[in-house]
């Protein structure tokens, strides 16, 4: 494996792939919705596909090997959108930060989206504003 | 160090010589270093475990190759050693797919390989630098045979979706170039004065000599189209250096243009493979990189118990027992007790298990993260990068998400197939990945490489595309610390009877010579301790 030194691409536009007709695979998924720094989408259940879905499960139903990824779906623990805002920001264990891949009003969605989809029914309404002030708070958390 | 001319003495090269006769390449390191040659490893030739006390029992969890190397290490200085495996294969990420191989991913899906016979992808590690003494010292005790990896070649690509109608540029081309033009830019604000320079007047004239002679200046400091700077370049394709009368004088080349090269970003890949860790040359097993855990494997094999899912590690202050159950749900479990653990279990996965350690320890466990990686392998009928495109070997980097391109280093020049690294994803882009089907994974891997080679739609043939976070034994590629500091200092360290190896007790994280200098250093703890307690 390599030490990777990841290039800062500021700026570049998000390519678009010329689409086939008789493609065998969903061409909507061929922007990736992300570039090397950013998921680039802003609804919470396309966020959910791309950045979740791959460890969730599709429908939050989780995965299992010799650790697990916990199931979302029908996850008392959503209840209050602080736990998943502080897992998304700050990671734990297999679960990476997305704190700088995601904004807070990509955060907001993504969690609003698992908060009232997948057997999940909360009344959440998570706002950008609360994300930005979540994100401060445990930023002095770790500090203090 | 100074070096007087006329020593009568042996010369330090007929010291080293004769000490590498009569003693071993083991007592060559040491006298090397004392001799003062820097190596820039903190190896220092095979582990010296001696006094163990009789009947001490070490447990090891993880087979990959932190696990093997201790077990093998403290078998040898007398430890009773188990190890337990959650694959029912050795070698953790020291992993090679050939064809035949079936493997499944958290979700469910499953990918059977097809490459032709003798072809594989090192799915996991694939590149050794020269300065993993550690590593290269085990290859050579354990016989695995290696070969020089290509990382740098001039004539891959640079290629950038936005930049020269997305077409690839030679390496060389765009290298050349941007050196020989910033290095005008500099002689010409040099020679006029402009530059606050702090050299003397001898110093700068040095200085302007020495940038005419790197960039391939002319007189006037000008990095142009000539047969000086096609020497470094390359030639035109009609007008290379030939034989005979007809088409034989070579014909100078036209650089590109800076401005272009600055907007294209290439600059930003151009230390790629000038980085310490990619220094040439780095090399590769012959075969694979499994072959070493395989070589690994013929050593500890029999210590080994696969298919074992560790449930619970009990502390006590005498010794630790590990509960484990069968992983894949067949056959049965067990208690394994020892007076020492060793265990290289990721933290992605140790986090999530219940181990009695520290406080400290467990919180350190959790807030360890891992990369994310998607790697691709990729199948073609003919190796028409080389018979088409004239490369052998080296990586082409492109700023598409499947990120680069690597030619086989091996079988170069043979009429068969051969199998491309035709993707190493990072960051949310494999994330975006470890979303798709592995069916949708190799139609976008594919997709995006014909951009740079139109011939992968004719010449492939199969392929395999993982992503690392679904694999169920990692759930992540490598570790990623942001600031070690007390931290990895808590995770390095023994905790009551259990101590953590592998690549990310390292400060080389991803590379198998972290994963082996960790077991080392672990193994040295537990045989302190046993020694102490006798």
């Amino acid at each position: 494996m390599r030490y990777l030194i990841v290039p800062l691409l500021l700026g570049l536009a998000t390519p678009s792939f010329a689409q086939e007709e008789d493609s065998p695979v969903d061409v909507g998924r061929r922007d990736l919705g992300s570039t090397l720094e950013k998921f680039t989408d802003s609804d919470g259940a396309e966020l959910y596909r791309r950045a979740c879905s791959g460890c969730h499960g599709p429908e939050g139903e989780g995965a299992f090997g010799a650790g697990k990824y916990p199931a979302l779906a029908a996850n008392p623990r959503l209840g209050h959108p602080r736990y998943p805002v502080n897992l998304i920001l700050k990671g734990n264990g297999a679960m990476p930060s997305f704190a700088d891949w995601l904004d807070d009003e990509q955060v907001a969605a993504v969690v609003t989206y698992i908060q009232t989809n997948m057997g999940n029914d909360y009344a959440g309404e998570v706002t950008a504003e609360d994300v930005s002030r979540m994100r401060e708070e445990f930023a002095d958390l770790d500090e203090g | 160090m100074s070096h007087p001319s006329n020593a009568q003495p042996p010369s330090r090269r007929d010291l080293l010589k004769m000490i590498g006769l009569a003693a071993g390449s083991s007592t060559m390191l040491h006298a090397m270093s004392s001799l003062g040659h820097a190596r820039q490893s903190p190896y220092k030739g095979p582990i010296n475990l001696s006094g163990a006390p009789e009947g001490r029992k070490v447990v090891v969890l993880g087979a990959g190759l932190a696990g093997m190397c201790a077990a093998l290490e403290l078998r040898s200085a007398g430890y009773e050693v188990s190890i337990l495996e959650y694959q029912k294969r050795a070698g953790g990420r020291c992993w090679t797919l050939k064809g035949g191989d079936e493997f499944e991913e958290l979700g469910g899906y499953k990918q059977k390989v097809e490459f032709s016979k003798g072809q594989y992808i090192n799915i996991g590690p694939w590149r050794i630098p020269h300065h993993h003494l550690a590593l290269l010292d085990y290859c050579h005790r354990l016989n695995v045979p290696l070969e020089v990896f290509v990382q740098e070649n001039q004539n891959a690509y640079l290629h950038s979706q936005t930049a020269f109608d997305g077409k690839p540029i030679r390496y060389g081309h765009a290298w050349a170039d941007y050196v020989g033009q910033i290095t005008e830019l500099l002689a010409k604000s040099v020679d006029k004065g402009r530059l606050d320079s702090p050299l003397s007047k001898e110093d700068t004239e040095i200085l302007l000599e020495s940038l005419k002679s790197f960039g391939v200046l002319n007189k006037d400091y000008a990095y142009e189209a000539s047969l000086d700077t096609a020497e470094y370049r390359g030639y035109p394709e009609a007008g290379a250096p030939g034989g005979g009368l007809y088409n034989a004088a070579p014909e100078p080349s036209e650089p590109i243009e800076l401005t272009d090269l600055l907007k294209s970003r290439f600059w930003e890949k151009m230390r790629n493979h000038t980085t310490y860790r990619h220094h040439a040359p780095m090399f590769q097993p012959v075969g694979g990189m499994e072959e070493i855990a395989h070589a690994f494997a013929r050593e500890v094999e029999d210590l080994i118990t696969y298919n074992a899912k560790v449930d619970r590690i009990k502390q006590t202050e005498n010794g630790v027992e590990v509960e484990y159950s069968s992983a894949d749900g067949e056959g049965s479990g067990g208690v394994e007790t020892a007076d020492y653990c060793i265990c290289t279990i990721p933290f992605t996965i140790l986090s999530q298990l219940e181990v009695d350690v520290s406080a400290d320890m467990r919180r350190v466990m959790r807030a360890l993260h891992y990369h994310e990686a998607v790697k691709a392998g990729l199948e073609m009928k003919r190796r028409f990068w080389e018979r088409d495109e004239q490369i052998y070997g080296g990586i082409t980097l492109t700023d598409l998400p499947i990120a680069e391109i690597s030619y086989p280093s091996a079988e170069m020049h043979s009429d068969g197939p051969g199998v491309l690294l035709g993707a190493y994803v990072y960051g949310p882009q494999a994330y975006a990945f470890n979303s798709m089907s592995p069916k949708e994974r190799l139609e976008t891997v594919l997709e995006q490489g014909a951009k740079i080679h139109p011939q992968y739609r004719d010449e492939f043939s199969n392929g395999v595309v993982l992503s690392w976070h679904r694999v169920p034994w990692m759930l992540g590629c490598y570790s990623d610390w942001d600031d070690r500091g007390r931290d990895y200092e808590i995770a390095a360290t023994m905790d009551n009877r259990l101590v953590c190896a592998g690549e990310h007790i390292s400060y080389l994280p991803g590379w198998q010579e972290g994963s082996l200098l960790s077991a080392l250093d672990a193994v040295r703890q537990v045989h302190d301790r046993a020694v102490k307690e006798g």
